[in-house]
């Protein structure tokens, strides 16, 4: 463990009304890895991602990004893919692609531009032409096409065809770098499973696992699809 | 940053804002028209649709003003704007001036239509109509007319900031924890309060607080008289006209505390869905 | 991707084998260039500090070895692949040989039906 961890969460939880969906969650994540952030659905993985981007600022507990609270200086070093598209509908690839350009200082237009056509989008075609998965594509490549610190990836393969799946997990590898972590939450574990090198499993509210993916399977003898499928039996 | 905020603001209302101001000088050509042909019924319909369109064109401006700021704030387009690297500060800023400029905007199209419509009612001639406001400006100087129409402005974007801060505040406000779950009716009851509660602080100060701009043929004076007093004396050769500043005052007060607030309230209660 | 995983075993270690098979079957040539860390994760579609750790223990074992400058080589050493080839080959044999006798073949019968099955390949 190095001294400066990328990402450092102490006691965090967070509330809705009554309802506790973080409690006193503690992690740290450390630079050049991908982590998969696992759990059923509604059991805190987008609460903790929001809270991170800095789109919840109402929690107890402390968070830091690169030793920062959640800021401007956060949100120009993390890129996040949210579930569903935060593109205005009357906006094209190319507006977001502009837009993307104006504000961060990390972003790599040519290299926007080049997936675009790699997954043969028109950067001319509106967002509300498009289907979901083409939408989904259009933000995975806005997002990875910055150089940013800290990746946070919410459910990237819900609804997404498996030819399509296999390409997000090859932009993911090919954009590894040591200086960056990509943080990817998922409830469909299997294909991905290979990708991630650290796991934090969350179960209602609590964290359950956090450890490597190695080591899971070292000491259970099991995959992380069969652990995932113990612990949350029904 | 503010600079590229702004831009991308306009980019994101022009289209609605230019429908509007188009469909405007659709409905202006086709009352002039109708006057043109001079047929009767044409005349009446479209010269009552000219007035209902400028009506409208203020309303709906104020009204998209405000779900413009409810929908990039807060709904899902918040995922995008709420991360951009940029502090709250700018983000409200950006949004107040563009908000701000089709506010003005609205107010120029509502007060053309109106002028084209006293112009045609003076059969479509315009002469007669500009030669007694000639009349008008001859008799007063310039540099008071400047003065009267500075201060009436200046109240004008004033009252136009306030209702931006207003309505930013109550919307901030209806998405936080406490009101999120009926966030639309929320911002709507708590915008209508707190505009209540504020037109009234407003008025109380307007009428009592000794200081105000009495207006006289000679422009403007700042008097320490007070409102109530003149509207109550019988006899007005003593005081003219006189319009309490204590209102105004406190607007710009309630301008500085309300976009303060909205900004704490995003820094320290943003909780988006 | 064309690198299949097993549930049980942790991935590097699948690694490693899959990359001995490459190299045992010569699929991977002695002396030959291996590609960057990231480029073979990409390929096996793996995470890069996983494939990281595999390629490590292969140069620890002495089937990889780096310069510094020009990056990572396949062993040259002919004996060390045949040593490699003959461990696998006898995994093989003996996964083989358990599977036929816990299928109840009899021991007398399972050398006639490789032969046969060896011939038919053979052929092709």
């Amino acid at each position: 463990m190095s001294n400066n961890p990328l990402v450092t969460i102490e006691h965090l939880s967070k509330n809705y009304g009554a309802y506790p969906v973080l409690q006193d969650i503690n992690l740290r994540l450390e630079a050049g890895s991908i982590v998969g952030l696992l759990g059923p659905n509604g059991c805190g993985k987008t609460t903790l991602m929001k809270i991170i981007t800095g789109l919840i600022s109402d929690y107890h507990g402390d968070v830091l990004i690169d030793g920062h609270k959640p800021d401007i200086h956060t949100k120009s070093i993390v890129s996040y893919l949210p579930e569903k598209t935060y593109l205005r509908d009357s906006m094209r690839p190319v507006d977001a692609v502009d837009l993307f350009h104006d504000f961060y200082s990390d972003f790599d237009r040519q290299k926007a531009l080049e997936m675009l056509g790699r997954f043969q989008l028109d950067p001319r075609q509106r967002i509300k032409s498009m289907s979901k998965g083409m939408q989904e594509k259009v933000q995975l490549i806005l997002v990875m096409s910055r150089a940013a610190r800290l990746y946070l990836l919410d459910e990237p393969m819900a609804g997404v065809d498996p030819a399509a799946r296999s390409v997000i997990l090859d932009t993911i590898l090919t954009n590894y770098s040591e200086n960056s972590t990509v943080m990817l939450s998922t409830h469909l574990i299997y294909d991905v499973e290979r990708v991630f090198d650290h796991v934090i499993m969350l179960g209602y509210g609590k964290m359950i696992m956090n450890d490597t993916v190695d080591n899971i399977r070292n000491q259970t003898g099991k995959s992380l699809d069969e652990v995932f499928r113990e612990v949350f039996r029904c | 940053m503010l600079g590229k905020l702004i831009k991308h603001e306009f980019q994101a209302s022009s289209r609605l804002m230019g429908l509007m101001v188009i469909c405007a000088l659709f409905v202006s050509g086709i009352t002039s028209l109708s006057y043109a042909l001079d047929i009767v019924w044409f005349q009446v319909t479209s010269t009552f649709l000219l007035i209902i369109s400028a009506v409208a064109v203020v309303i709906f401006t104020y009204v998209v003003v405000s779900v413009r700021f409810f929908k990039s704030m807060y709904s899902q387009e918040g995922y995008l704007t709420m991360t951009l690297p940029v502090s709250s500060s700018n983000l409200l800023g950006a949004k107040v001036i563009v908000s701000l400029v089709w506010l003005i905007v609205s107010i120029l199209v509502c007060v053309g239509m109106a002028a084209l419509f006293l112009l045609l009612l003076y059969s479509g001639d315009g002469s007669q109509f500009f030669s007694s406001i000639m009349v008008i400006f001859k008799t007063v100087d310039v540099s008071i007319w400047i003065q009267y129409i500075a201060f009436f402005g200046g109240t004008l974007l004033v009252g136009m900031i306030v209702f931006l801060g207003q309505v930013f505040f109550a919307i901030t406000l209806a998405n936080t924890a406490a009101f999120q779950r009926y966030s639309i009716v929320s911002a709507v009851f708590l915008y209508l309060g707190i505009s209540l509660v504020m037109s009234t602080v407003e008025s109380i100060l307007t009428l009592f607080i000794p200081i105000g701009f009495q207006m006289t043929t000679e422009g403007l004076r700042l008097v320490g008289n007070n409102m109530l007093g003149m509207l109550v004396t019988p006899n007005s050769v003593t005081m003219s006209a006189t319009v309490g500043l204590g209102g105004f005052i406190f607007q710009l007060v309630e301008i500085v505390a309300l976009f303060f607030g909205t900004s704490q309230l995003i820094k320290h209660k943003l909780c988006i869905r | 991707m064309p690198y299949h995983f097993n549930d049980t075993q942790p991935i590097y270690l699948q690694i490693i084998r899959l990359i001995k098979l490459n190299i045992a079957s010569g699929r991977w040539l002695p002396g030959e260039r291996v590609p960057a860390v990231r480029e073979l994760a990409v390929q096996f579609g793996v995470n890069p500090n996983t494939m990281q750790r595999s390629l490590s223990e292969l140069e620890r074992e002495g089937l990889l070895y780096s310069e510094r400058t020009s990056g990572r080589f396949i062993t040259k050493d002919a004996n060390q692949i045949q040593t490699i080839r003959d461990q696998m080959a006898q995994e093989y044999i003996l996964r083989f040989v358990k599977n036929m006798l816990e299928l109840g073949i009899h021991p007398q019968q399972i050398v006639p039906m490789l032969e046969e099955e060896v011939e038919k390949h053979h052929e092709q």
